[in-house]
């Protein structure tokens, strides 16, 4: 569920209109791994001594809205508690998973009124049915990084692949994905998988291939750090930022501002630029 | 016989992603290449730990009737693939070694494309990926088979099949997301299925309407916390609002 600003036809507590005075609900979420299964704490806070009161019997309740589009999950988590816990199991979900949080009207509402109505509102009675929104709390997209994957393991952020138009003789670069794709020409392509399999020559493959194509992504990220959150859906940027956090470098707008690409890359990968030179040298034989 | 679920790794969905046109031509147009053949050095179909019945799919109508097999098939990818949770069924790594391979000829029966952003269409997740469940040839039936089979009724695909005879219910209901919420999705469908036995109704423009008056009640309610009565006794009260309005 997307919150959205909505026009109410009676007062509602949310942070875009001022329907009550002295008046506010709040929620929050945290979630912890639970095995293979996710844990989610949900919380919310009213503060509305009317509507706390309609809340400890049950009027009113708290209703934690849970949906993964993906997998068209979509669940409603009732409770009075200002706290409560709820396990998603890890068959249920996938990626990008939202908590909408509100307060809700349990029973039909006739009449209803509350002292805290804003000055427009005062001494208005409204009938109000079960189920409508009576406060708005916030929404928070959490995302799943599933302990094992469905179908197989996916560890690499990068996809070598074969480009098949006969025309193409440069490697292309696509950062529009859940991976780096780099697409290199169809006969090239056979070369490369005959010999990718030989860990001697993977330096000389990194520097060829995995470091221009992750110079081009830190630069792409690089250039669009005022705009990150449209790169959150994509595998390869998580991880990469996760990987630079280990290397105290933080993704944010300053930190990017200063970023040298072409040498965060090598850090990256462990600097594979020397490593390939030795390599082409023969010094490969010497440690055997 | 049985047969392993297969699926292929995201390398070889980026790769056939990246040369959709050649794809198009070699495996689906001119059928010179098999998708094994196509993939080469990249990989092959691989095996999931999951084993099933194998199965055919229906292809008995004749050009211009296919939609006709769909309540079938649905019924027989659902039936024989039930044990896939959501999550898996959402992973467009299953589907598209279904649609490009193992169910190529039905693919190819079904969903005629035209071009490759034809294919991409119908044999990739190529819009959202809510929508993409009931846009992919194969995964939209495990989907229809996964929002209608109610083991409750007598015939337990009973709305699978008024949903399949009713085309415009799945392209205007499934897949968006007010109607993800199993009981919003079988009281609509209830509903308008009661409607249409009785003779009241049955038109595009109808469901269209149904479709439009819930995403405005997930406006104001949170649908979900109603019971199916609930649901279904405001939507049926609409419908005859619809119906009566057209008279």
């Amino acid at each position: 569920m997307q919150l959205r600003s909505k026009y109410f036809t009676y007062p509602v507590i949310t942070e875009e209109a001022d329907f009550y005075v002295n008046s506010s609900f709040e929620s929050s979420v945290e979630h912890k791994m639970d095995g293979y299964n996710i844990r989610l704490i949900l919380r919310a806070k009213l503060v509305n001594r009317e509507l706390e009161d309609l809340l400890s019997k049950e009027v009113v309740m708290i209703a934690h809205h849970i949906e993964c589009t993906q997998t068209c999950f979509r669940k409603v988590v009732l409770t009075n508690e200002i706290e409560k816990e709820f396990v998603l199991r890890d068959e249920e979900v996938n990626g990008l998973i939202q908590v909408c949080t509100f307060l809700i009207a349990n029973r039909k509402l006739e009449k209803y009124s509350n002292s805290l109505f804003s000055q427009d509102f005062k001494g208005f009675r409204f009938d109000i049915d079960r189920g409508c929104i009576l406060a708005v709390g916030s929404q928070i997209n959490l995302r799943v990084n599933k302990v094992r994957d469905d179908l197989a393991n996916t560890a690499s952020i990068f996809s070598i692949i074969p480009n098949m138009e006969d025309t193409e003789t440069n490697i292309k670069i696509n950062t529009s994905g859940n991976k780096i794709v780099i697409a290199v020409p169809r006969e090239t392509f056979s070369i490369y998988a005959n010999m990718s399999s030989s860990f001697d020559i993977q330096p000389i493959m990194h520097s060829m291939l995995i470091i221009p194509a992750l110079v081009y992504a830190l630069t792409e990220i690089k250039d669009s750090r005022t705009h990150l959150y449209n790169y959150e859906d994509f595998r390869w940027y998580r991880s990469l930022r996760k990987a630079a956090e280990k290397m105290n470098v933080l993704f944010d707008e300053e930190t990017l501002e200063n970023l040298e690409p072409f040498d965060f890359a090598q850090k990256l990968l462990d600097s594979p630029i020397p490593k390939a030179v030795y390599y082409l040298r023969g010094d490969n034989d010497e440690e055997d | 016989m049985m047969k392993k679920i297969k699926f292929l790794t995201e390398d070889s969905i980026e790769m056939l992603k990246k040369n959709v046109n050649t794809l198009y031509r070699e495996v689906i147009q001119t059928g010179e290449k098999s998708l094994g053949d196509f993939l080469c050095d990249i990989g092959q179909i691989k095996d999931t730990p999951f084993e099933i019945e194998d199965f055919i799919l229906d292809m008995s109508q004749p050009a211009g009737k296919e939609p006709l097999t769909d309540a079938e098939n649905a019924q027989r990818i659902y039936n024989h693939m039930k044990e896939l949770s959501d999550s898996q069924a959402s992973d467009e790594r299953i589907w598209v070694a279904y649609t490009l391979s193992e169910q190529i000829e039905y693919m190819k029966y079904r969903w005629k494309a035209t071009s490759s952003t034809d294919m991409l269409n119908r044999y990739f997740f190529n819009y959202s990926k809510n929508r993409s469940l009931f846009r992919n040839g194969i995964s939209r039936l495990w989907w229809i088979g996964r929002v209608t089979y109610d083991e409750k009724r007598e015939d337990p695909f009973e709305l699978t099949k008024f949903m399949c005879n009713h085309q415009d219910f799945i392209e205007t209901i499934c897949g968006r997301s007010t109607f993800n919420n199993p009981t919003v999705q079988k009281a609509t469908l209830n509903a308008i299925y009661d409607i249409v036995k009785n003779n009241k109704g049955d038109n595009r423009e109808t469901i269209r309407e149904v479709a439009k008056y819930v995403n405005l009640l997930a406006g104001t309610y949170i649908l979900d916390m109603l019971d199916y009565q609930e649901i279904y006794d405001k939507v049926y009260e609409k419908l005859l609002d619809v119906i009566e309005g057209e008279v």
